[in-house]
């Protein structure tokens, strides 16, 4: 079927949880296996029962992480070690190497400090890592013989790539969170012109266009310099991996530049775990780091010191940065439950906060937050937020659209009133269809299917030497790419080449394959005995003289009106035009019978030497 | 079984084993191995005679040998044109004789015979490498000089009719000759062409239309007028899939654009019409959004050479609408201008600032940049700092030609100073520095830009001195920002001191009403109580003190708000550092007396000089005397008067050649050291051996110097070598061959210098010529023996007055770093090396390349260290800025750091003294050959014993 169906079973018109099935050229893939933040209920983890109860092995071909965030690959040691996947699991390099630290941290935090159970085991993460397979940078890497992937470069986080996904001659791209503008330590995502079928796009900054970076890092800096001025302390919350990296190499090279001497202190553990590999994935950052790193690797700080829970109360100011991000549980709300009642303290946002968590309250307002343990704090904090979510805006989003070209685009990964503009946007600058399934809702693109069929050589031959006769006029006026109608030399060698031809042949459905033959050859193949169907007609002419004359003067009249080559006697009584129409001349006294006989194939040219004897030698 | 086993090896052992024919040993062929020519003994014979399968490495080494001149250009084309005749060659060979053929053939003469030859080579082959290769080069021999029209119609008709073939090299082959020759008058030709040319814009492979549209480059350059439907087809390019094809279709809508910048084109979907040079720029910023880096970086380089572009569309090139949540949003610089505007301060405390204002439409907004839109805002924020800097330079061209646009774009270039990679601050700021004329700075905008002193890199921190100097600035405020700003950065970069300095100097003659009204919170005037009187040490009061003064020139009314002790602190610095404070229109009192003496000095050098000179017939004690006098004054006025300083010190210098030369020469028994004293002996030989320094310092160390005192200085250099050598062969036992070697070739180069300038030698030279040229052969000894009796019947005669005494110049350096009183001790482990910073200035030097520098250690050893040439900056003529790391090392560690001498010299051993050195005359210590520029700077070093096992 000449289609892409598209389910999302999590980040359908919402942002977390990603995880999206697709049908492609018969191959099922799901991209991302993530998990949702706000929820700590089923509702997490996406519907699995959607594909089917039990292991899944069967029914998916392979499963594609982009990037090492929670929310893209969080479900994963569930889906494979607690539902059942064997199959291959396609990441790059610095995901796998992230990603279990990430998966282990918070079962950590479920399973000990929420004491939950039924989660997943930390042999079971090490078990799913090790389905594992690696993809590099453009790299194109077969899957079966007929799916074949290749990763691009994503930015947002470290190792984060988008997908390009092809099956005989359908492909889509899925981009996982992508960042079209550079920061501190990424690069922008690039892809080429691969004009896929479908192009999955996330879409959470929808409906933002942003200033430049470099004015949101300065306000950034001023925000954080002032609170520590006035004596302050400034809680940063952060995930572990990513956006934190960035802020303090912001933050390390400013406190050099300004020579301030306040700590700056960052969770120890996974961040720390993570830098070790930041350090070691220079390939993977900007161009500034790249050039330098031999110089000094910028992922060795020389003011951030690891954090100490009993820092949480020291006197006078600091910055912390602490996990995780949304203020949602950890060490974060911990010190956000020290510091909210002081005025003079803040805390910054850096990034989005889903709904229902900690952050995501205080952002809108809330000047008291209700804990589950009956306990509640008052906000008198200063709350800021800065955009420091490395995602595309809208510019950005539409900058890949138009860099890609596809056919389709597909938002997910955004809130739905958000996605909806942009759809509308997507729809008129490129005149494309734009689709929002949400979740569990499946979306059919239909795509245009691009047939091999096999055409034999000989043929091919045949009709490239065939001349372009009678037909010629017909088929330039209808190839429209020769519009010149200059009648020049040169240029009529090279129009031929352009110029459409008509081909006969017979067309051989075979074996799931496709042949265009000659129908000779066709007939060879099949075995079937050629059957000829001619017409004769006859007609008598007025003639005296004796046949051979007869014979010559008709091979002359002939030779005028078609041309010489075409015309060839036979014998004394006969004669053949173009190898198929033979013409017999009999006595028949008192005068001449014509006899002309041609093949169905040449009904043209029989019906035109008819004429033309008619006309020439008419009974009177 | 056993048994049968064994009978069955026995059988094995006892077989017959029928000797064979001996084989007959493989023939060897002995393969004459073809001699590799090489490149320099190419000779055209080997063309003829050499095997077909040779050829090709001889052709080559043809190609490698290029040019060839006169003769054998007209053997090598012969020979070329015998090998193409031959039709059996492979088409490499062919391929490879046509090239040839286009490298060596210049004139028109010799292309003619040629180029027959190569179109019948282009008619008759079938290899299409050839006949690609044959257009190329019937149409490089068509336009030898002088050009032969006839010759090109042939060549454009042969590169039209291959056009029906379908190999790409022979379609870009043509594509580039009929572009090279298209002509200028319009024609059927030149229609023909250039249909062609629009033609292959089209084709179906990417390199065809790369050179399609290169073609169209060409004919534009050759001012042929391209027609509009050019321009169409070319706007469509910049939609293609391949980046060369971008690239250049980039380069030609630039080219169009400059062409006919007026005509008017039509917008699609409307019937408004903008120029074709707005179209054209629209199109170029399009292209900054490109995949590929290489496009991008051409586009952004493009947008600053279309000067001509209008206001319009240029402002919006820095236009980015924001919103958050369709509602709209003011950008950061937005915010920042409305407060100034509206008068209130920055606090940094309001933070609903940046709140989203106005709902928008979402039919309002347009997401995707369609013209110019910001095009240099993404310019600016690229990944690569390619594009990012040739944004700058582009904005910079653009800026330079209309202020407001510099005025908008100064945001953008001030967010650039924050910019991750150095090399792109560093070209903001010089990029502001362009513009500074342009604009006007806002106190918010400078606090930024003062920012970037912090840096911690010199190269920002100095251009950004340079800017502040230039640029002019409005209120009282920016200037207190200003000197707070620079006076931080001095306390953090001590060795900023010099720049500042001259960066405040140039603020207080720019700014001299603004300055006033900061004068007594700057100096810390109280209007009725005195302040202590700062210390004249203290850097931060000198600051001040350079930016008042200078201010009080311009502004008179400022010298009366001065305290006395500032008045006396004026003084001081006007002795000190003269070229940064100037003179002040004073009271009696606190007039320097530095100019008074000014008009002294000059009378006094002369003075002196004629002093010496006019000692002929005293004593030789009282001679004696005399110079030694002159010589200590003539010092005293080098340090006095800085602008007579290198004339007075070379005066001195000379005098006290002259001292030395009497001194050697009066003493007694000075031919037969011998029967000197130990202690004698040893005066001796070190007054020879500081004469000789004294000569070779006079001779290299100054410049500028009046034909007649060159020439005396080259006179005295060749009686201390001849003193040197008459010394040598009555005192010593060695040869003086080599001395004496060298005394002719001096005498001689003095010979020609002296004939060259038409001048005449003094009376001692003319002698020694005389008694020379009777010599038949100068062996040491008889040479020897007609110096000796000249030396002392013709006295050194005394320096001809100078002529120009303020236009001489001496080399020198001043170590700016390491201070010589630091107390920095670097540490190193025994055997590695160890980077002590170094900064100096050079001045005078008359050629950088023999620059070294010296570093002395507490052994005794020296060592010599050439300084890498891109760590020699040029200030100005003759001015050099050395910034390098020098590298330190010792291979036994010491018990406590010592000190070690850095300084700079000028090593001239590879020049004059290249004799001496090949005659072995010079010594273990390197001070003959090398001329001093500065003291040693002494820095403590303190290498360590390894630790083990690390």
């Amino acid at each position: 079927m000449p289609e892409i169906k598209v389910t999302p079973l999590g980040a359908g018109q919402d942002v977390g949880r990603s995880c999206i099935l697709v049908t492609i050229g018969g191959k099922n893939i799901m991209l991302d296996c993530g998990m949702h933040m706000g929820y700590n209920d089923d509702r997490r983890f996406p519907d699995f029962s959607y594909i089917t109860d039990g292991p899944l092995t069967d029914y998916l071909d392979c499963i594609i992480i982009s990037h090492f965030h929670l929310d893209h690959c969080g479900a994963l040691p569930y889906m494979t070690e607690m539902v059942g996947y064997n199959g291959p699991i396609y990441m790059t390099q610095p995901t796998k190497a992230l990603c279990p630290v990430l998966l282990e941290d918070m079962r950590k935090v479920a399973v000990e400090r929420k004491g939950e159970t039924n989660f997943f085991t930390s042999v079971m993460i090490k078990d799913c890592m090790k389905k594992v397979v690696t993809v590099t940078l453009h790299e194109t890497l077969q899957v079966d013989s007929d799916l074949e992937i290749k990763a691009y470069y994503a930015g947002h986080v470290l190792g984060a790539a988008m997908f390009h996904i092809r099956v005989g001659s359908q492909s889509l791209v899925y981009t996982g969170d992508y960042n079209m503008t550079p920061d501190r330590h990424l690069g922008a995502a690039w892809i080429d012109k691969c004009r896929p079928d479908l192009l999955i796009s996330e879409s959470t900054y929808a409906t933002t266009i942003r200033d430049s970076k470099r004015c949101r890092e300065r306000d950034f800096l001023k925000k954080v310099h002032d609170a520590v001025d006035r004596g302050g302390k400034v809680l940063i919350p952060v995930f572990a991996l990513g956006r934190v990296q960035e802020l303090c190499i912001l933050l390390d090279t400013y406190w050099d530049r300004m020579n301030l001497k306040v700590p700056i202190y960052f969770t120890m553990g996974l961040a720390e775990t993570a830098n070790k590999y930041y350090r070691m994935f220079i390939t993977w950052t900007n161009q500034k780091i790249r050039r330098t790193f031999v110089h000094r690797n910028m992922f060795d700080f020389k003011h951030i010191k690891p954090f100490d829970k009993s820092y949480m109360d020291n006197p006078g100011p600091m910055v912390v940065f602490a996990t995780p991000g949304m203020l949602h549980a950890g060490l974060s709300l911990a010190i956000f439950k020290k510091w909210a009642s002081n005025a003079n303290n803040m805390v910054i946002m850096p990034g989005y906060c889903v709904q229902g968590t900690v952050g995501h309250k205080i952002l809108n307002g809330a000047k008291k937050i209700d804990f589950e343990n009956r306990t509640s704090v008052e906000v008198n904090l200063t709350v800021e937020y800065m955009s420091f979510s490395a995602h595309a805006d809208a510019k950005g989003i539409m900058q890949l659209i138009r860099h890609c070209e596809p056919k389709n685009v597909m938002l997910v990964h955004g809130e739905n009133a958000k996605m909806e503009f942009l759809k509308q946007k997507i729809m008129q600058e490129f005149n494309i269809n734009c689709y929002k399934p949400g979740n569990g809702e499946t979306s059919i693109i239909p795509v245009s299917i691009d047939l091999d069929v096999e055409v034999s050589l000989p043929l091919l031959k045949h009709t490239m030497a065939l001349p372009t006769s009678s037909s010629s006029s017909s088929s330039s006026s209808s190839s429209s790419s020769s519009s010149s109608s200059s009648s020049r030399g040169n240029n009529t060698e090279e129009n031929r080449t352009k110029k459409q031809k008509v081909l006969h042949g017979v067309l051989i459905m075979k074996n799931n394959n496709l042949r265009i033959v000659g129908v000779n050859e066709a007939w060879g193949d099949l075995g079937v005995t050629a059957h000829n169907l001619r017409f004769t007609e006859r007609i008598e002419v007025d003639e005296t003289g004796p046949v051979p004359a007869l014979t010559s003067a008709l091979h002359t009249l002939l030779s005028q009106k078609l041309g010489s080559s075409q015309v060839q006697a036979v014998n004394e009584f006969q004669l053949s035009v173009a190898d198929s129409v033979f013409i017999n001349i009999q006595d028949d006294e008192p005068g001449k019978t014509i006899l002309l006989s041609w093949t169905h194939q040449d009904e043209g040219l029989g019906s035109k030497l008819l004429d033309i004897i008619k006309s020439n030698y008419k009974k009177s | 079984m056993a048994a049968l086993l064994k009978k069955r090896a026995l059988a094995e052992y006892c077989q017959t084993v029928v000797e064979e024919h001996p084989r007959p040993a493989k023939r060897l062929q002995l393969v004459r191995r073809a001699r590799t020519v090489d490149h320099s003994e190419f000779s055209v014979a080997l063309l003829d005679t050499a095997e077909p399968q040779n050829l090709l490495p001889i052709l080559v080494n043809l190609h490698h040998a290029l040019p060839v001149s006169g003769e054998t250009q007209t053997e090598v084309v012969q020979g070329l044109m015998t090998l193409l005749q031959n039709e059996s060659h492979p088409p490499i060979i062919i391929v490879k004789v046509l090239a040839l053929l286009a490298a060596v053939i210049t004139t028109q003469s010799q292309a003619q015979p040629v180029f027959e030859e190569v179109m019948t080579v282009a008619k008759r082959s079938k290899s299409q490498k050839v006949i690609a290769q044959a257009i190329h080069t019937a149409s490089s021999l068509s336009q030898c000089v002088p050009p032969d029209p006839k010759l090109q119609d042939q060549v454009i008709q042969l590169a039209l009719s291959q056009f029906t073939s379908t190999n790409y090299v022979i379609k870009v082959r043509s594509l580039e000759a009929v572009g090279n020759l298209c002509p200028t008058e319009e024609g059927r030709v030149q229609s023909a062409i250039m249909k062609t040319l629009i033609e292959h814009t089209k084709h179906q492979d990417n390199r065809v239309r790369t050179a399609a549209f290169n073609a169209l480059l060409v004919v534009q350059e050759r001012e042929v007028k391209l027609s509009p439907e050019v321009y169409d087809s070319v706007c469509q390019a910049l939609h293609d899939d391949y980046q060369c094809v971008r690239e250049v279709a980039l380069n030609l809508i630039k080219v169009a654009a400059d062409g006919d910048p007026e005509r008017l084109v039509p917008i699609p979907d409307s019937d408004h019409h903008v120029r074709l040079v707005d179209h054209a720029f629209s199109q170029i910023c399009n292209m900054v959004n490109d995949i590929s880096v290489r496009v991008r970086t051409k586009a952004a380089s493009l947008l600053g050479n279309m000067t001509s572009v209008s206001e319009r569309f240029l402002a919006q090139t820095l236009d980015k609408k924001l919103m958050s949540n369709m509602r709209r949003k003011r950008s950061a610089h937005e915010r920042a201008r409305a407060m100034v505007a509206s008068g209130e301060w920055s606090t940094g405390k309001r933070w609903s600032d940046d709140a989203p204002k106005e709902q928008v439409e979402a039919d309002s907004v347009s997401v995707i940049n369609t013209g110019a839109c910001g095009a240099f805002v993404h310019g600016l924020e690229d990944e690569f700092l390619e594009v990012r800097n040739a944004t700058l330079d582009s904005i910079c061209a653009l800026a330079l030609n209309n202020s407001q646009f510099a005025n908008q774009s100064l945001d953008f270039l001030v967010d650039m100073f924050n910019d991750e990679i150095e090399e792109v601050r560093l070209k903001a700021i010089q990029v502001l520095q362009q513009i500074a004329c342009h604009i006007t700075l806002r106190s918010d905008q400078l606090g930024e830009i003062l920012h970037a002193l912090k840096d911690s890199s010199l190269d920002i921190r100095e251009s950004l001195h340079t800017f502040l100097a230039t640029t002019i600035l409005s209120t009282m405020d920016c200037i207190k920002l200003c000197v707070t700003g620079l006076i931080d950065n001095l306390r953090r970069y001590p060795q900023d001191r010099r720049s500042i300095h001259r960066c405040l100097r140039r603020l207080g003659s720019n700014h001299p009403i603004l300055v006033e009204a900061l004068v007594p919170q700057l100096l810390l005037i109280h209007p009725y109580f005195d302040g202590v009187e700062p210390s004249v040490q203290d850097g931060e009061y000198i600051c001040k003190l350079i930016l008042v003064l200078n201010a009080a020139v311009h502004c008179p009314t400022i010298v009366p708000l001065l305290e006395q002790h500032t008045l006396r602190h004026y003084a001081y610095l006007r002795d000190t550092m003269p070229q940064l404070v100037p003179v002040l229109k004073l009271g009696e009192d606190w007039q320097p007396t530095g100019e008074a003496v000014a008009t002294n000095t000059l009378r006094f050098l002369r003075e002196s000089m004629e002093k010496v000179a006019n000692l002929e017939r005293s004593s030789t004690q009282m001679r004696l005397t005399i110079y030694q006098i002159v010589h200590s004054d003539l010092v005293k006025l080098a340090d006095i008067d800085p602008e007579l300083s290198p004339a007075a010190h070379f005066a001195a210098l000379y005098t006290q050649c002259m001292w030395l030369f009497n001194k050697i020469l009066s003493t007694r028994n000075w031919l037969t050291p011998s029967s000197l004293s130990v202690q004698q002996s040893g005066a001796l030989k070190s007054n020879v051996d500081q004469l000789l320094r004294n000569t070779f310092r006079l001779r290299h160390a100054f410049t500028n110097l009046s034909p007649q005192a060159e020439a005396s200085i080259r006179n005295l250099r060749v009686r201390t070598l001849a003193l040197q050598l008459v010394y040598v062969v009555h005192g010593s036992t060695g040869s003086a061959l080599g001395l004496c070697d060298n005394f002719l070739e001096h005498t001689e180069a003095l010979h020609r210098y002296l004939t060259d300038e038409k001048l005449s030698g003094d009376s001692f030279l003319e002698a020694v010529f005389e008694e020379l040229s009777q010599l038949e052969e100068p062996r040491p000894g008889a040479v020897a023996r007609i110096l000796q009796p000249l030396l002392i019947s013709h006295p050194v005669p005394a320096l001809a007055p100078i002529t120009n005494p303020r236009e001489i110049r001496m080399c020198s350096a001043e170590i700016l770093e390491p201070q010589p009183d630091s107390e920095v001790i670097y540490k190193l482990s025994a055997g590695l090396v160890v980077g002590v910073p170094l900064d100096a200035e050079v001045s005078h030097i008359p050629n950088p390349s023999t620059l070294r520098i010296r570093v002395a250690y507490p052994d005794h050893s020296t060592h010599l260290v050439v300084p890498p040439k891109s760590h020699l900056r040029k200030v100005g003529p003759g001015t050099y800025r050395l910034l390098t790391t020098v590298l330190v090392s010792a291979q036994v560690s010491w018990s406590e750091a010592c000190q070690v001498g850095l300084s700079l010299v000028l090593d001239l051993s590879d020049q004059e003294v290249l004799a001496a050195r090949r005659h072995s005359v010079a010594k273990a210590d390197d001070s003959a050959t090398t001329i001093q520029l500065v003291k040693p700077v002494k820095v403590l070093v303190w290498p360590k014993v390894i630790r083990k096992g690390v």
